[in-house]
């Protein structure tokens, strides 16, 4: 009886865990078996499974449309623009809110951490009025600022959490030794700091590459739309009925961030987790 | 006499010199926050306080350069058609049931995870990779699989008996509309709060754990004891920031239901940026957002209130 259980029991944990997975991957799964079906295929009955019957049509026909390609280079240019301000305006936030107690500095925390409480449609709204005034509307720079304020915040904390754990003892050597205020954080911190920053990339890299309403909003010529309002407009459009087009775009622009998630994995979930965990 | 002043000089100048280097410190402190203020000024606190004087104004697209105080017109629109209560019901039903659910299956998951097992990164690793995946595409890829002629669900569910009608109205219809809309999300956003919670639990000490099995607590009890407690803090920054960001949600919905049928998936921030950027109506949109930001606010505040108070009685 104790023996049975004892193998019975992993063998049920094991069993609840990958059928819980099953679901959790079968969609995304199911994407990729469709983007390589024809229309006849997706459309018969039963569905097929396979996705070594199917063929790469799909796939020639997005590449071949060149409004796609303008698609994907904006949204890397604003997301790639986006991480690089995000990454330099939080070392600096995070490093100052760790290490210096100014007139402010609460206040700043809280407005910081309040943020995430305002309304972004509502953001939006006048964020449109102040564009259309300053012509930023269908600029990368109006975009990348909008991007970069939702991850900023996050961004500040993290950092800020990982500047916590490098001692304070080494700013001071640091400063004995000559080395001046801005010298001793790019030259002493920020080194040191290197799984936080991967892990604030790649967070801010996932935000913007998933930001829609702001695209949409911000960028409304054709040549400036990013990816995500792209997809969504052509499948309201030309992709209609055209499921396996739909489900080869909705792999193109999501095959970048599993990639990059596949190979960064560790950082990113140390770096997720850490802030959070210590609190 | 003379000596003791010599010192005490000293001593002064010392302090001097100290105090003005941490003043020099924290001007350099506030030098470096400037910039990440700057850009939060300008796309976050500068619109919020427009958007606020928006919402009092007669300000459509059309009325943009001189917009007129209306005399709380857009409110009273709102409240006289009862839409906004319609609004608050559905965001608030979709808050609800998506938090609601995926806290509990993420919390399964990360138990199960959490016990002696081999591969518990691999796991991990696996079931994240539908929370990278663009909401964009989520939306897009649950509407293919719940298409109703052609659908993967209707298909798995026929061949399993569940339901007999093998054409089934899932998005478009009535009753189901929200139940696909809030499953598209949780698809989304569970792994991430399994990551969270996983990461709490493994920070429990293994002593407590031993310590309560050999006093004869039930696994129950250990984790009705131990660890939610423990947790507890992660726990309520992971569910805080969970509900914040689906009072926010707008592309899984929009892209799978628009927030029809019939306004059932109408959310605020759909409302909001509907009466903005299809009725052309910025003050209606912004009256919305500012309804929405009192309600969020007062519960933030009722919230830390409460914690306060917990955080007392258990100290």
């Amino acid at each position: 009886m104790n023996k049975r259980k004892k193998i019975m029991g992993p063998i049920l944990k094991y069993f609840t865990i990958c059928l819980c997975l099953l679901v959790f991957i079968f969609p995304v799964y199911w994407m990729f078996v469709s983007s390589f079906m024809d229309n006849a295929t997706l459309m018969a009955w039963p569905p097929q499974f396979n996705p070594f019957k199917g063929t790469i049509e799909s796939y020639k026909k997005i590449l071949s449309m060149p409004k796609y390609l303008v698609f994907f280079k904006n949204s890397t240019i604003v997301s790639g623009l986006t991480v690089l301000l995000c990454i330099i305006t939080s070392i600096f936030a995070g490093y100052s809110l760790s290490r210096f107690r100014f007139f402010g500095r609460n206040f700043f925390m809280t407005s910081i951490l309040s943020i995430q409480m305002f309304p972004i449609v509502a953001i939006l709204i006048s964020l449109y009025t102040f564009y259309s005034k300053l012509g930023l509307i269908n600029t990368y720079t109006g975009l990348v600022l909008a991007d970069t304020m939702l991850g900023l915040p996050l961004s500040i904390w993290l950092l800020k959490s990982f500047f916590d754990t490098i001692p304070t003892s080494l700013d001071e050597s640091a400063k004995i030794d000559g080395c001046s205020r801005m010298g001793t954080l790019f030259r002493i911190i920020v080194p040191l700091l290197k799984p936080g920053l991967v892990a604030v990339g790649i967070y801010t890299f996932l935000q913007s590459w998933d930001d829609y309403l702001f695209g949409m909003i911000i960028m409304n010529r054709d040549e400036m739309r990013t990816l995500p309002v792209g997809i969504a407009q052509s499948f309201i459009g030309e992709f209609a009925h055209d499921y396996s087009g739909m489900m080869t775009l909705a792999v193109c622009a999501s095959l970048p961030v599993i990639l990059m998630f596949i190979f960064l994995q560790r950082y990113m979930v140390a770096g997720l987790t850490g802030g959070a965990v210590k609190g | 006499m003379s000596n003791s002043s010599v010192v005490s000089k000293i001593d002064n100048r010392n302090l001097k010199r100290r105090l003005t280097n941490t003043q020099k410190d924290n001007i350099f402190g506030m030098m470096l926050i400037i910039p990440a203020m700057l850009i939060l000024g300008i796309v976050v606190f500068a619109p919020i306080i427009k958007g606020i004087w928006m919402s009092f104004n007669e300000y459509t697209i059309a009325t943009m350069n001189n917009p007129t105080w209306n005399n709380f017109q857009n409110y009273k629109k709102l409240f006289e058609s009862k839409e906004i209560f319609v609004y608050f019901k559905n965001t608030f039903i979709f808050v609800f049931f998506a938090v609601g659910t995926q806290f509990v299956i993420a919390m399964c998951i990360a138990l199960l995870l959490n016990t002696k097992m081999k591969y518990t990164n691999v796991f991990r690793g696996l079931f994240l990779v539908s929370w990278t995946i663009p909401s964009v595409v989520v939306a897009l890829l649950w509407s293919w699989m719940f298409q109703p002629q052609y659908g993967i669900i209707n298909y798995i569910l026929n061949a399993l008996g569940l339901i007999q009608n093998a054409n089934m109205q899932w998005v478009q219809s009535m009753k189901y509309g929200m139940v696909t809309v809030v499953i598209a999300t949780i698809w989304k956003q569970t792994p991430y709060m399994i990551v969270m919670i996983l990461a709490g639990l493994q920070s429990i000490s293994k002593d407590y754990m031993e310590a309560a099995e050999i006093d004869g607590a039930t696994k129950w009890q250990i984790f009705r004891h131990i660890m939610i407690p423990s947790i507890r803090p992660v726990l309520d920054s992971t569910v805080i920031i969970a509900i914040m960001s689906n009072f926010q949600m707008y592309t899984i919905i929009y892209n799978m239901t628009a927030g029809g049928p019939v306004n059932k998936t109408t959310t605020l921030s759909i409302a909001a940026y509907n009466k903005a950027f299809t009725e052309y109506d910025l003050g209606a949109g912004s009256a919305i957002g500012v309804l929405w930001l009192i309600v969020l606010a007062s519960l933030t505040i009722y919230y830390n209130k409460k914690s306060d108070k917990r955080n007392n009685d258990t100290m």
